[in-house]
């Protein structure tokens, strides 16, 4: 099952990611997205590459 | 030398640039003929390779417009934005300094800095904008909004640009900073003629002129900093005075260049997004019906508003060292832009991407740049776009455009694409 992977180096928390995907990632008290959960069901893969589409720096991946 | 005849020189013999292909005639980002229609010159730029080199005022400049490449160029970390990496002759590096050119001062600002001086200041105001400090402000945006189209009840034509586009961002933007938004025709006023000079690096009465603004906005930020310091409010004004005197996180010429930053690029670029996007749904009338129909369509709308229509045509960086760019071996310190304007309408990645829809799927734009340059503004500037469209069409029951679309009054060169005026006929909704 795919989990999504923050890079808190990369990330400029712009937001991006949470406001097309709230449901997927939600900010921390730095603003960093942090995913609601470790795995994510299939299902859920265009969702996901929604949200790491969305991010300008390249801070989100899929891994399996 | 001037200008005109460094443009009749060869850019491809230019051994840094040598081989790559001239950009069509067409191809001229100072025109206003090419601001009003770029995106006939673009598709074939898009469709002959998509990197293409043309003679800037400062030497060749490599044009990338292929959605791939644009993103690749703004993500990259071959590439920089501090001029003070060129060799101290590199003309590129007149006009940028504080003597030359009044958009620079003693520090640079984040848009011309990289990682990690960049990281650290965008850090310390990136708290302001983040989509959940934006979506409070939506009360306030809705009011101004409001309290704007008051000004100009009763009047059947009403100009976009001067009732809401072009004040409604400075109010926001002035609100946050904390700073008296009375004061808000003279912030216009100064952001206008800096632009204005930095758009004719030729022009020496643009560039005196916009010399004069810095310093009168610069004198007016030094004495509101002044006063921030002895009594701190909430505003944004006073957080980075916080930081400025909380020890070395930003200095005093820091936090000047930043404030100057915010004002204006809190501006123009808002102004533009309203202006272009009310054009082009304006110009679609059935998109308008839609509209009508669904209002909940506004925040889409908005996003096909950016892809469709947005307010900068595109972004530069410069080459660290020699590399390929899209494919092509090109030399260092090379300018290189990314055409923003063309990557979204790039049919590999925006399906028929000249429609104008407000009810596609997923709406992918790079009109807020990419990399750790994205727009700092973005989530603020879509709120304020959308709340003050909502607004309008709440207001009134019909809105026309009250000239011929191919008629548009562009404002001319540089980076930036936007309208004189928007002419609009308007009927006032009536019983609620």
């Amino acid at each position: 099952m795919p989990r999504l992977v923050v890079d808190r180096d990369t990330c400029m928390s712009s937001g991006q990611c949470y406001m097309v995907q709230p449901r997927l990632l939600q900010p921390d008290e730095e603003d960093i997205p942090v995913p609601t959960a470790e795995e994510f069901p299939e299902e859920d893969r265009e969702a996901l590459m929604d949200a790491v589409h969305a991010c300008p720096t390249g801070a989100l991946s899929i891994q399996e | 030398m001037t200008a005109t005849d460094d443009r009749t020189q060869d850019p491809a013999a230019d051994p840094r640039v040598e081989g790559l292909r001239h950009a069509p005639g067409g191809y001229d980002p100072t025109s206003v003929d090419y601001v009003a229609d770029p995106h006939e010159v673009l598709r074939q730029m898009r469709e002959d390779g998509g990197v293409h080199v043309y003679q800037a005022h400062q030497g060749p400049r490599v044009v990338l417009t292929r959605w791939a490449d644009v993103e690749a160029l703004l993500r990259s970390k071959d590439v920089f934005k501090d001029v003070r990496k060129l060799a101290p002759d590199d003309p590129r590096r007149v006009g940028v300094l504080p003597d030359e050119n009044p958009m620079a001062s003693a520090a640079p600002s984040i848009l011309g800095l990289d990682a990690p001086e960049h990281d650290r200041l965008r850090r310390l105001v990136n708290r302001a904008f983040t989509p959940r400090a934006v979506e409070a402000l939506t009360p306030r945006i809705e009011e101004i909004a409001d309290r704007l189209l008051d000004e100009v009840a009763g009047q059947d034509e009403i100009d976009f640009m001067e009732a809401l586009a072009i004040p409604l961002p400075v109010i926001v933007i002035s609100e946050m900073l904390g700073v008296d938004p009375e004061d808000r025709a003279q912030f216009k006023q100064w952001s206008l003629t800096m632009v204005n000079s930095d758009l004719r690096p030729d022009d020496h009465d643009r560039i005196r002129r916009g010399r004069a603004a810095r310093q009168a906005m610069r004198a007016y930020f030094d004495r509101v900093v002044a006063q921030r310091r002895e009594a701190p409010g909430e505003d944004l004004i006073s957080a980075l005075v916080l930081a400025e005197e909380e020890g070395d996180r930003l200095t005093h010429e820091e936090t000047l260049t930043m404030l100057g930053l915010l004002l204006n690029a809190g501006n123009l670029t808002t102004t533009d997004l309203l202006g272009n996007g009310l054009l082009a749904l304006l110009s679609h009338p059935g998109q308008v019906e839609a509209l009508r129909e669904r209002p909940e369509l506004m925040a889409n709308a908005v996003e096909e508003m950016l892809r469709y229509t947005p307010p900068v045509l595109g972004t530069g960086r410069t080459t660290a060292h020699p590399q390929e760019v899209a494919g092509c071996p090109v030399g260092q310190h090379v300018s290189v832009s990314g055409s923003v304007i063309s990557a979204n309408r790039d049919p590999e990645v925006v399906e028929d991407p000249d429609r104008f829809d407000i009810t596609r799927d997923e709406i992918r734009y790079l009109s807020f740049g990419g990399g750790i340059h994205f727009c700092l503004g973005a989530n603020l500037a879509r709120n304020e776009a959308r709340l003050t469209l909502e607004r309008l069409f709440h207001r009134y029951s019909d809105i026309r455009l009250a000239v011929d679309p191919a008629q548009a009054e562009w404002r001319g060169g540089g980076a930036f694409r936007g309208l004189e005026r928007l002419p609009l006929r308007v009927t006032t909704r009536t019983g609620g």
